[in-house]
């Protein structure tokens, strides 16, 4: 089925641009009718009224103003079955704009037969997504996806989707990536990040939220397609471009432009009245961003065994295959497939009857009798462990008969061979599998009857290297009885790294990143991410490099700034720090003008768009914190804008590298040693080189001047003063000296030269004997590439 | 030199049920205010005189007149039947102006009767006042032919293609005029070598 349109509304804007509202049903065959617009025929403003510009949805409505009276459309005309059935589209100068549906429970109509207004109010289909738990249409996602890929599954069901029209701006990268495509492609997180319970994940909207906030993304639609936005990119001068890709039917192009409007009593858009309201958002004190590790809630899959395939009902209990685990048979090194002999099931037995209560769930490996002893099992999906993370596992199990054997293998497979956990909680080396290793055990004894529930637990010691742990839940093929069972329920494998562990000191819950401001300053910020660098594959919100195995390393640069290895997470509060660095201005509008050019297109304005007022404050960029109201009837709109780039305040000012030569006396040959001053992008190296570390390069005089005295072998001698970059002398001063110890004042300055990141500069006194090092320094002066920071520490949170 | 115009040059007329175009008949007098919307400006740095610019605009015409029942021209009684019937009509009319020289201007519009008053003293002539509510825009005539009488008439269109408005002479409107076979509008040989002006809507 596709929608059409049944009804339209044609107006003029405000500032004389054609509007036209669609509304487009589902199923519509038909010619469309044409309905009168009210005063306010389509108002747009944003649900989420939060003066924020970190906001990771930023959903907008929709208010349609319809003149009707008896005869003509009431609230019953805009009922569907479906909350999408109705579609809205509004254009402004034949431009789509925004698309959305018809809300189905907020209606407004005066009763009367007489013309009135009947208001109809639409949502772009995010808020609905609160609804909707995550996942492909109703089917769990199981195993790792891009960020991309999991927002296109969010998504699912709001306008304009699956995502084929939509736009990216966001160039956080981690080292394993490329700058050539979005970093939403380009890493993996694993889909029990988002569950709740086994089977139970977060809804979809929350996801999206999830994801959003970690990258300090937001969307919105502009311009009718979805934008993913990281706002951090604002953060930059008004003559650099926002980088990023608008995407259609899978073909990037380029986004190299900025959204800049021109408010001013003469520019595109005027500020009306009533008068704009300036109001200061206060620099903080601190600024945190926290990240739990959380473990997944299966760290087998389908360790609760809540999926499984439906297959018969017998009398009073229904039989399902279980999903994700491996029945096998034979050897541990060498399973063969399961016969008809075997059989695994998960049983649902019920109270009298199917239609009766469930009384019992559980898991049950039946085995008929064979010529001789053997095992069949289920095999866990392996899932990866560290070493010297502890491994615990629980289960209830019982058999048909009362005898003793092995209920579990633990098995660890490392790169030089197989670790077996036995009941004592020891690992058990061996180059290869058998039934011979390890073990857990369910012993029949006096005190134990087998035939009952049993809870066997196991606390394993220290994993002893990496590797990927499998859980076999066995079965014996007895031939001493024609049916051997083995049941299994409330299987739980618990994988906990050492600190979490923490017997002595309180257990570490997760970690954060802090920016401290000194001084007494009372407003601070905290948030939670749920995205992070990690330790472990098996935790929630571990991001994974591009080959979706290796988990990412604190390694993550801007694209601004492509020397930079921040963590994720320090990523993520450096865009809040930024903008929280300085008192930031934040003004309430109201604006006349509803298009805006770039120098080249006239386009309506919307949440892309950042303000500039060139009359009254051209060093500041504003963006839209909160977009209160577009009255397109009217060409009116108003917002409140946050301060997100000060020219003046938020340039980086450039750095000039400075070491003094260390004062001492040295034999010759030497390189004179340096004591670093001011780093400027250089480093010390061995104590007497200075590499330059950063990623631009340099074109720049090199300032030296070195004093003291100097002593030769034999005299007359000349003395060789070196300035050398990467080996090569690039000044050289010949000093003749006639005594010992004679003084010396050398300028060993050098003209222009160009510096990459990894050069090093030395200085190098051939000839003397000695040589006594007065004082003198280097100087280089070099732009610096990103704002002194505040205080930055990463700090453990404890239980 | 244009003369200045005088009431009965400046005429609001209108379309009635049946298609006629007529003048409110009695009136004692009309006003019709046109006013717009501006925009205030509000820059931060604004200098001694606010500014603005021009919003939407709207217009009302409001009048009086004599109540009469019955006549050969609607009555303004007529009219106001909407809001005795509570018929809403969307009124087409016409503001027309034409000065002793034949100067003239016609423009048609859309209203609404939003008000009316009617009161009469023991005595006297009872009167009505009446506000119209202007709908939409104006649309200036341009189907305007001028031409000379002679024999008592002058050349007209044809009625198929076209309705007569108004006849002008001598700096008044003139309504009591009909398009004849010929097509002619009969003026009377009384007016012969007089230049009259006649205003046509397209049908």
């Amino acid at each position: 089925m596709a929608k059409f349109e049944k009804y339209y509304i044609n107006f003029q804007s405000g500032d004389g641009y054609p509007c036209r509202v669609s509304f487009l049903y589902e199923g519509f065959s038909g010619t469309s009718s044409e309905l009168e617009g009210g005063s306010k025929p389509f108002v747009l403003k944003e649900f989420n009224s939060n003066d924020d510009i970190f906001k990771p949805i930023r959903a907008l409505m929709a208010e349609i103003e319809i003149l009707t009276n008896v005869n003509g459309v009431k609230i019953e005309n805009f009922f569907a079955d479906q909350d999408s059935d109705i579609g809205i589209t509004f254009s402004m100068n034949t431009i789509p704009i925004w698309t959305g549906y018809v809300l189905q429970d907020d209606f407004q109509e005066v009763w009367d037969d007489s013309n009135h207004y009947l208001i109809v109010r639409a949502y772009d289909g995010l808020g609905m997504l609160k609804d909707i738990p995550f996942g492909d249409n109703g089917a769990e996602l199981v195993g790792r996806y891009t960020p991309f890929e999991l927002l296109n599954y969010a998504l699912q069901g709001a306008p304009n989707t699956p995502l084929i029209r939509y736009a990216i701006i966001n160039n956080l990268y981690h080292e394993s990536m490329t700058d050539i495509d979005s970093p939403l492609f380009q890493c993996y997180i694993d889909a029990k990040t988002f569950q709740v319970e086994a089977q139970v994940y977060d809804d979809s909207l929350t996801v999206i939220e999830k994801i959003n906030s970690a990258f300090n993304q937001t969307i919105f639609q502009y311009l009718n397609r979805w934008y993913f936005f990281r706002v951090e990119e604002l953060y930059t001068s008004y003559n650099n471009n926002l980088i990023g890709n608008l995407w259609n039917l899978g073909v990037p192009t380029g986004i190299n432009k900025r959204y800049d409007i021109e408010v001013g009593i003469d520019r595109e858009v005027k500020p009306i009245s009533p008068e704009m309201l300036r109001l200061i958002q206060k620099k903080t004190k601190f600024d945190e961003i926290d990240f739990y590790y959380d473990q997944f809630n299966e760290v087998l899959d389908n360790e609760t065994f809540s999926r499984a395939t439906f297959v018969n009902t017998v009398g009073n209990s229904k039989y399902y295959t279980l999903d994700e685990w491996t029945f096998e048979t034979g050897t541990l090194m060498s399973p063969t497939a399961p016969t008809s002999n075997n059989e695994a099931r998960i049983q649902e037995i019920y109270l009298t009857s199917v239609a009766g209560g469930l009384l019992e769930r559980f898991l049950y490996i039946k085995n008929l009798a064979a010529a001789s002893l053997g095992y069949s099992w289920v095999k866990s999906a392996a899932v990866p462990v560290k070493s010297f993370s502890f491994v615990k596992i629980n289960f209830d199990t019982k058999r048909l008969n009362d005898i003793s054997d092995v209920a579990a293998f633990v098995v660890i497979e490392t790169t030089t061979g197989y670790y077996s956990l036995t009941e004592n909680g020891n690992w058990e080396y061996s180059s290869t599998l058998n039934f011979l290793l390890g073990g857990v055990f369910l012993e029949s004894t006096a005190q134990v009857n087998t035939e009952e529930w049993n809870s066997l637990e196991v606390e394993a010691d220290a994993v002893p290297m990496d590797g990927m742990l499998t859980v076999r839940l066995m079965s014996v093929n007895n031939p001493l009885v024609p049916v051997s069972i083995a049941y299994f329920k409330n299987l739980k494998v618990t994988v906990i790294n050492g600190f979490e562990n923490a017997d002595y000191v309180r257990k570490i819950t997760g970690i954060n990143s802090l920016y401290t401001k000194n001084g007494t300053i009372v407003k601070s910020t905290k948030s939670e991410i749920y995205l992070n660098d990690h330790f472990s594959e098996i935790h929630k919100g571990a991001i994974f490099e591009p080959d979706g195995e290796t988990l990412t390393d604190e390694n993550w640069h801007r694209l601004r700034f492509p020397s930079e290895t921040f963590s994720f997470r320090r990523q993520n509060a450096t865009a809040i720090w930024e903008h929280n660095r300085v008192n930031r201005s934040k003004i309430d509008v109201n604006f006349f003008g509803l298009m805006w050019t770039d120098n080249v297109t006239l386009t309506p304005i919307g949440l892309m768009n950042t303000i500039r007022f060139l009359d009254d404050d051209p060093n500041k960029v504003y963006w839209i914190s909160n977009l209160r109201e577009i009255n397109y009837a009217a060409g009116t709109w108003s917002a409140t804008l946050e301060e997100v780039y000060d020219e003046i305040r938020d340039t980086p000012i450039s750095q000039t590298f400075e070491a003094d030569f260390t004062i001492g006396i040295y034999a010759s040959p030497s390189t004179l040693p340096l004591t670093l001053v001011t780093s400027g992008g250089f480093s010390i190296q061995g104590g007497n080189t200075a590499r330059y570390d950063n990623a631009t390069t340099l074109s720049t005089p090199i300032d030296c001047s070195i004093f003291g005295e100097v002593s030769a072998a034999s005299y007359p001698a000349t003395i060789s003063f070196q300035l050398q970059k990467n080996g090569t002398a690039i000044r050289t001063i010949n000093y003749p000296i006639y005594v010992p110890n004679q003084p010396y004042t050398i300028n060993l300055g050098a003209t222009t030269q160009t510096i990459t990141t990894n050069d090093v500069i030395r200085v190098v006194v051939v000839g003397a004997s000695t040589i006594n090092v007065d004082g003198g320094d280097i100087k280089i002066n070099s732009p610096s590439t990103s704002l002194p920071y505040d205080t930055y520490t990463d700090n453990y949170l404890y239980e | 030199m244009a003369d200045a115009v005088k009431a009965e040059g400046l005429v609001i007329a209108y379309t009635d049920s049946s298609g006629n175009v007529y003048p409110l008949a009695c009136a004692k007098d009309a006003s019709m205010t046109i006013t717009r919307d501006v925009i205030e400006l509000a820059p931060k740095s604004v200098n001694t005189f606010r500014r603005f610019i021009p919003g939407k605009r709207s217009f009302q015409i409001s009048g009086t007149g004599l109540v009469k029942l019955v006549g050969t021209n609607q009555q303004g009684l007529d009219f106001f039947d909407d809001l005795f019937t509570t018929i809403d009509t969307n009124y087409v009319a016409y503001l027309d102006i034409i000065d002793a020289q034949n100067n003239y201007k016609m423009y048609q519009f859309n209203c609404y009767i939003v008000e009316l008053t009617l009161d009469s003293v023991v005595n006297g002539f009872a009167n009505y006042s009446y506000t119209l509510q202007g709908n939409g825009a104006f649309t200036e005539l341009t189907e305007i032919d001028t031409a000379t009488v002679s024999s008592g008439t002058i050349t007209a269109r044809s009625t198929s293609t076209h309705k007569l408005v108004a006849v002008g002479y001598g700096g008044k409107w003139y309504y009591n005029y009909s398009v004849s076979s010929g097509p002619v509008i009969n003026l009377g040989t009384s007016l012969n070598g007089t230049t009259v002006v006649a205003a046509y809507i397209a049908i």
